[in-house]
């Protein structure tokens, strides 16, 4: 199943596009990683694809098919946006009575036992909890309705570095128990490679990346060689990034191996991202689907 | 180095201080994701890493088993081609070349031998560092 | 090679029993319980002062009427005092029932507006519309028990008010036109339900529109004081003004046949049938009142009223409180136009 497919996707706010031409076919069981810069149109994307806003242009699917915003989206879609929305007047338990409510489908004996095994105290208003307590909260009320497609907008930058371990841990055991696909925004790049197997990196409202890790890792290589032969690479290899320091020549290209003269070795994901940030113009598109 | 890769040398290490041996079952996938909250896809493929080296068998329904310790020369090879290596250590001292010129020399020398260099075995074209190739 | 299976789950759309409305208020309670709270302490409160000044204006009246039955000689009564009482109590009620009228805009205000434009500042909605439920069941279904408590408190509300100014009408020659003035006709039940429901779905469109709290409560106020204005300005006029009885009055008072009806309009009707012209009204005018009367009966001219009867007046407001709840209707028809259309970015 395509978990999120999207086609010439556009949005626009007044006059200016915060996506434009957007084009992806995600495969369902992934952690797609989000990344770009600030106002790169991620946060729109999210949105998109929860139904909170619908598209300008083009056409966006999600669940294979559904229409983002839908009942049926809405069941097996589950957002937490940036500014982690929650009713901070109701205590908590009063806040899972509400979301069960809401929700034909609704584990609550799971997020009482996230809770309790997390410590949060039912008994008290989301409001009076930490920033953490009130984002594992959050995320556990996402958690609970067992989506199969889950969009987290960097909710977990207010959790210190032990709850991010075990949010993130929590996430990818649902991931290989239930097949659950998340797309994650984030700007902490070191950990994607840890959690993430699909790579989207957004630029100006544009795609840049849109594929598998796998895939990616095997078709880059970064490249060390003579400054005099800089100039030539792009010649040769389609070329992501190239800087030169002195007498050598270091270079993000998009091969699998490297030309004569030079010397590759594998890159690493955090390479990857920052040299693809680097270099807005440049970008890899989907090409042939790897078949598992 | 990648995470995948990083996990094949925990196993090996284990194997060759003797915290694991032939038989024993490797921990569910789920639970390595648990523990250490790194993608299930990765822990997949660090296990089929395993299963490439011949270190590791999956048997379907039961798990993931070492089969086999890596290939360990013995003790006295060991000991033999140290001593030759400190006394190419000790040439290149003479020579004048400092600790990184050496790692340098040896990294360059290694990558040759990779790629089928004269000194005859070698290994399939692979780069420094190289991954296994993943495809399944 | 897929590790897991993808998450399948039995439960299909029949879960949604016991249905979202009763889904939707559980969470109506819970969300908003200050807001129902206050609707309903909105006409209790008054209710409950206005309630014990109509018992304690009815035991005055009781006090007077068994001095009179007494002391027929029309000395000194010594219900004086319980007169005064009464007085007291009642010179005021017609101001404090303009206020009555009031109550429904203040329960739209401070209750039907908050709710919904809390949602957008708080940024709530980015939680609540990726729920299960759709955006136009959660607005109904909160909408829904708002409207409910609403209407009962102002039925109740409604009930007292109308008893205790009926006790302050008791002199009626202080209180012209009955029920008919407009200060009691927003008071009666049927109504103040009506005034109440309106106000309640104004706020809808009106905080889906300005999304700022105190800038929808004002612009709820103007909007409710224009439509206010216009019921009681306009169309209430020209509902009564449509088919009157008319009967026969006596020149040139402008009076309806009963005290408590609604006088509208009194004219000479000549032999053929047609109004008198001013030429014969001005002539009448330097006349006394019998001169008056013996012309008019020489020159065969009749004086009419046409005035509503006063068992019609609950037909009015009932036809008013029907014309408000369309209103309200259509205030959430539009409330829901405008959801769909949400930016919502």
């Amino acid at each position: 199943m395509t978990v999120i497919e999207a086609q010439r996707l556009g949005k626009r706010y007044r006059n200016i596009w915060a996506l434009r031409d957007c084009g992806l076919s995600v495969p369902a069981g992934h952690v797609v990683a989000l990344v770009g810069p600030n106002g790169a149109g991620k946060t729109t994307l999210l949105r998109l694809l929860a139904g909170l806003a619908a598209p300008s242009a083009g056409r966006l699917r999600v669940l294979g098919g559904c229409q983002p915003g839908s009942a049926a989206a809405r069941e097996g879609v589950s957002y937490l946006d940036q500014q982690m929305p929650l009713y901070r007047n109701l205590r908590v338990r009063d806040l899972l009575r509400v979301a069960e409510a809401m929700n034909p489908r609704w584990h609550g004996e799971l997020a009482e036992a996230r809770l309790a095994a997390l410590g949060i105290p039912v008994r008290r208003k989301a409001g009076r909890l930490s920033g953490g307590q009130q984002a594992q909260l959050a995320l556990t009320l996402a958690i609970a309705r067992r989506p199969r497609l889950l969009l987290l907008d960097e909710p977990l930058a207010s959790l210190d570095p032990l709850a991010r371990q075990d949010a993130m841990a929590a996430l990818m055991t649902s991931v290989a128990e239930d097949g659950l696909s998340v797309v994650l925004s984030s700007h902490v790049v070191p950990e994607l490679e840890r959690v993430a197997s699909y790579l989207i990196v957004l630029s100006g409202g544009r795609v840049q990346v849109a594929a598998t890790v796998e895939s990616l890792l095997d078709t880059h290589r970064a490249l060390i060689g003579p400054a005099r032969d800089a100039a030539r690479l792009a010649e040769q290899v389609p070329v992501v990034t190239v800087s030169r320091a002195g007498r050598q020549a270091q270079a993000l290209a998009r091969t699998a191996a490297a030309p004569s003269g030079w010397v590759g070795r594998p890159v690493t994901m955090e390479e990857l991202v920052l040299g693809y940030l680097r270099e807005p113009t440049a970008c890899a598109l989907p090409g042939p689907a790897v078949t598992r | 180095m990648p995470t995948y890769l990083q996990l094949v040398h925990q196993v090996d290490y284990a194997l060759r201080l003797g915290f694991l041996a032939a038989g024993d079952r490797l921990p569910r996938i789920k639970d390595v994701t648990r523990s250490l909250a790194v993608n299930p896809d990765t822990v997949m493929k660090a296990y089929r890493e395993l299963e490439v080296r011949g270190i590791a068998a999956g048997r379907p329904g039961l798990g993931t088993f070492i089969v086999a310790a890596p290939d360990v020369a013995g003790l006295g090879e060991m000991t033999a081609l140290q001593r030759k290596l400190v006394s190419w250590l000790a040439e290149a001292a003479a020579a004048g070349v400092d600790e990184l010129g050496m790692k340098a020399l040896f990294a360059a020398a290694l990558r040759d031998f990779h790629h089928g260099g004269s000194a005859g075995g070698h290994l399939p074209g692979r780069e420094v560092g190289d991954r296994a190739d993943g495809a399944a | 090679m897929r590790l897991a299976r993808p998450g399948g789950d039995p439960m299909t759309a029949a879960a949604w029993s016991p249905g979202i409305a009763v889904r939707m208020a559980r969470v109506t309670w819970y969300r908003h319980r200050g807001a129902l709270a206050g609707i309903a302490g909105l006409f209790a409160l008054p209710a409950a002062v206005v309630l014990a000044e109509g018992l304690a204006m009815r035991s005055a009246l009781g006090g007077l009427s068994r001095c009179l039955m007494t002391d027929a000689q029309g000395s000194v009564c010594a219900g004086w005092p319980a007169w005064d009482g009464f007085l007291n109590r009642s010179w005021y009620v017609d101001d404090l029932a303009q206020a009555m009228n009031v109550l429904p805009l203040l329960a739209a205000m401070f209750a039907g507006v908050p709710w919904l434009t809390r949602e957008f500042e708080t940024g709530n909605f980015r939680y609540t519309w990726v729920q299960g439920i759709g955006r136009r069941e959660w607005l109904l279904g909160t909408f829904g028990p708002l409207a409910a408590t609403g209407a009962v408190a102002a039925a109740v509300g409604g009930l007292v008010f109308g008893w205790w100014y009926q006790i302050a009408q008791w002199p009626s020659s202080a209180f012209p036109y009955g029920g008919w003035s407009w200060v009691p006709f927003g008071l009666v039940p049927e109504v103040a339900v009506g005034w109440t429901v309106f106000a309640l779905a104004l706020a809808l469109p009106v905080a889906l529109l300005v999304r700022r709290t105190v800038l929808a409560m004002a612009a709820c106020a103007a909007g409710y004081s224009a439509v206010f204005t216009l019921v009681n300005w306009r169309l209430r006029d020209w509902l009564v003004s449509l088919a009157p009885a008319i009967a026969r009055g006596h020149y040139p008072n402008q009076i309806a046949p009963s005290w408590n009806d609604l006088f509208l309009r009194g004219w000479l009707a000549g032999p053929g049938g047609n109004q008198a012209s001013s030429r014969v009204v001005g002539k009448l005018n330097g006349l006394t009142g019998t001169q008056a009367d013996r012309w008019i009966a020489q020159h065969h001219y009749v004086y009419l009223v046409a005035y509503q009867p006063h068992d019609r007046l609950q037909l009015f407001q009932f036809s008013v409180a029907a014309v408000l709840l369309a209103a309200a209707a259509a205030m959430t028809l539009a409330a829901c136009w405008l959801l769909r259309r949400h930016p919502a970015e």
